[in-house]
């Protein structure tokens, strides 16, 4: 059974406007993200997609509107609260961005070392094997991210994310540049997390695929609005032309 | 009109960067010194940037010292001052070679290095990564970088100006014959804080542009593997022609201040 808390907001972003120069990328989007929802934000290259993620953990500032993240305006945000807010929100980058210089267990200490400050090296072994585990990387710990495929890489880097048990998940294009049957294992993985960890998730993506097999609802964004709103089937079946063209 | 522009243009563009550079490094002072330190990467910075460049430092050292009293003997057998010979190839060593070939080595080697490393962060998106980890990126590349630069160089300095002067003793028993106790005597007779002091404070700045340098046009580093490529070359360039200009303005100010 559903209960209020269930189909609480956890991100809710309100007329966010972002530029770069003269090049208006974001024009009062908004979106509200309940708790457990998969969200996926559907757009062609240079839409701001990225952007958008970006704005929530306050990568990129944007110039006008509100961010709130379980209840928190991000915007408002001093340095430590931020990053005690950022704690709570694990973002996958696009490259995966793990860290050349440090091994794939250093990578995953790296979070749990900043943002808990305290030395807690056993509790740290044990919490790295544990998010190794649950991407089905058991023992990688001391290989370094140059000896990984791409696949690799992602369940890294969402491994990483995973460590500090996130709320809320940010994946950006989680499966460009992978092999439909590594994009789709990533697919499941993203649902596993869900599943597991019940965090909400907005993923960015132009994969159908992905699309298809891990939105509970699609934004699609056009023109740094949200164009159009509604499952995978409903936006499937829409006649409109902007949106035919990502389906057809 | 356009003609102007096209004439105005990379002076403009020289100083728009002059201007980033200078921000940059004011960024480097307001955020260096607020707590928390980074110290475990300062350390291991330190150890990549000093340790692992003694080999390089050494070898050109010792090449230099070697060829500097090589060439300097037959101009001062004409005038029957080879006994000076120790004395002078040490005082050029100390004052002057040592340290710019030295600073050169490390732009090549060091500024380079960091330049190219912070930039293929940067475009990887690592360094947005670090920073939703709850790092300050700039705090824990930058800075550690620049105080390591410019802790470390000044210590390869003196100990390459130790080893160019073992250079410069076989250098001079090539043609004759010079104790150990000898040529060290004579260079400590010659040697006077007035050439050590200048040349180790120069060389902390030579330490600190490298670094600043370096890390500016990593973190400023764009267009994906061609710009790190691009990043890595201007950290050379413009170190190396900033170490000159310090080099410059430092013995201008020794001069001022009668420590010649």
């Amino acid at each position: 059974m559903n209960t209020s808390k269930e189909h609480s907001p956890v991100v809710v972003i309100k007329e966010v406007e972002k530029a770069f120069g003269e090049n208006q990328v974001l024009k009062g989007f908004s979106l509200t993200v309940s708790k457990g929802e998969n969200v996926v934000v559907l757009g062609r290259s240079g839409t701001g997609k990225s952007v958008l993620i970006k704005c929530i953990v306050r990568l990129v500032d944007p110039d006008q509107g509100s961010i709130h993240v379980l209840g928190t305006n991000m915007l408002q945000l001093k340095h430590d609260e931020l990053d005690a807010m950022r704690a709570k929100i694990g973002f996958l980058f696009q490259s995966s961005a793990l860290y050349d210089s440090m091994t794939v267990g250093q990578n995953l200490e790296f979070p749990l070392r900043r943002h808990r400050k305290k030395n807690i090296r056993t509790d740290e072994k044990l919490l790295v094997k544990s998010a190794l585990e649950s991407v089905g990387l058991t023992g990688t710990q001391e290989m370094s991210p140059a000896e990984l495929s791409g696949g690799m890489r992602k369940r890294i880097g969402i491994a990483r994310t995973l460590i500090l048990n996130p709320e809320v998940m940010l994946y950006d294009e989680p499966t460009t540049g992978l092999d439909p049957i590594t994009g789709r294992e990533i697919n499941r993985l993203m649902l596993d997390v869900q599943e597991k960890y019940n965090t909400s998730s907005i993923i960015i993506s132009h994969d159908m695929n992905c699309v298809k097999m891990t939105a509970n609802r699609v934004v699609v964004l056009i023109d740094g609005t949200c164009y159009a709103e509604g499952t995978y089937e409903e936006l499937k079946r829409s006649q409109d032309k902007q949106v035919k063209q990502f389906f057809d | 009109m356009s003609g102007r522009n096209t004439l105005f243009s990379p002076v403009k563009n020289f100083l728009l960067e002059a201007g980033e550079i200078a921000h940059f490094t004011w960024k480097f002072f307001r955020e260096g010194f607020k707590p928390p330190y980074e110290w475990g990467e300062l350390m291991r910075q330190s150890f990549e940037i000093g340790y692992r460049s003694i080999p390089l430092v050494s070898f050109t050292a010792f090449i230099m010292g070697l060829v500097i009293t090589i060439q300097s003997h037959p101009a001062l057998e004409v005038f029957g001052a080879e006994s000076w010979l120790p004395s002078i190839v040490s005082v050029s060593l100390v004052r002057e070679i040592t340290p710019v070939i030295t600073a050169l080595i490390c732009a090549g080697k060091i500024g380079s290095s960091i330049g190219a490393e912070i930039g293929s962060m940067k475009v990887t998106e690592q360094i947005d990564a670090m920073e939703v980890s709850g790092t300050n990126p700039f705090k824990y590349l930058v800075v550690t970088r620049v105080l390591s630069t410019t802790l470390m160089i000044p210590l390869l300095v003196i100990f390459g100006d130790a080893v160019a002067l073992y250079g410069g003793f076989l250098g001079v028993n090539i043609r004759g014959t010079t104790s150990l106790h000898l040529f060290w005597e004579q260079v400590f007779n010659k040697l006077t804080f007035g050439d050590v002091f200048p040349s180790i404070i120069k060389s902390v700045f030579f330490g600190f542009v490298i670094g600043i340098v370096g890390s500016y046009k990593g973190y400023t580093t764009s267009n994906g593997t061609e710009g790190v490529g691009r990043s890595a070359n201007a950290a050379v360039v413009i170190s190396s022609f900033i170490v000159f200009i310090v080099d410059l303005l430092a013995a201008q100010l020794s001069d001022i201040l009668h420590l010649t």
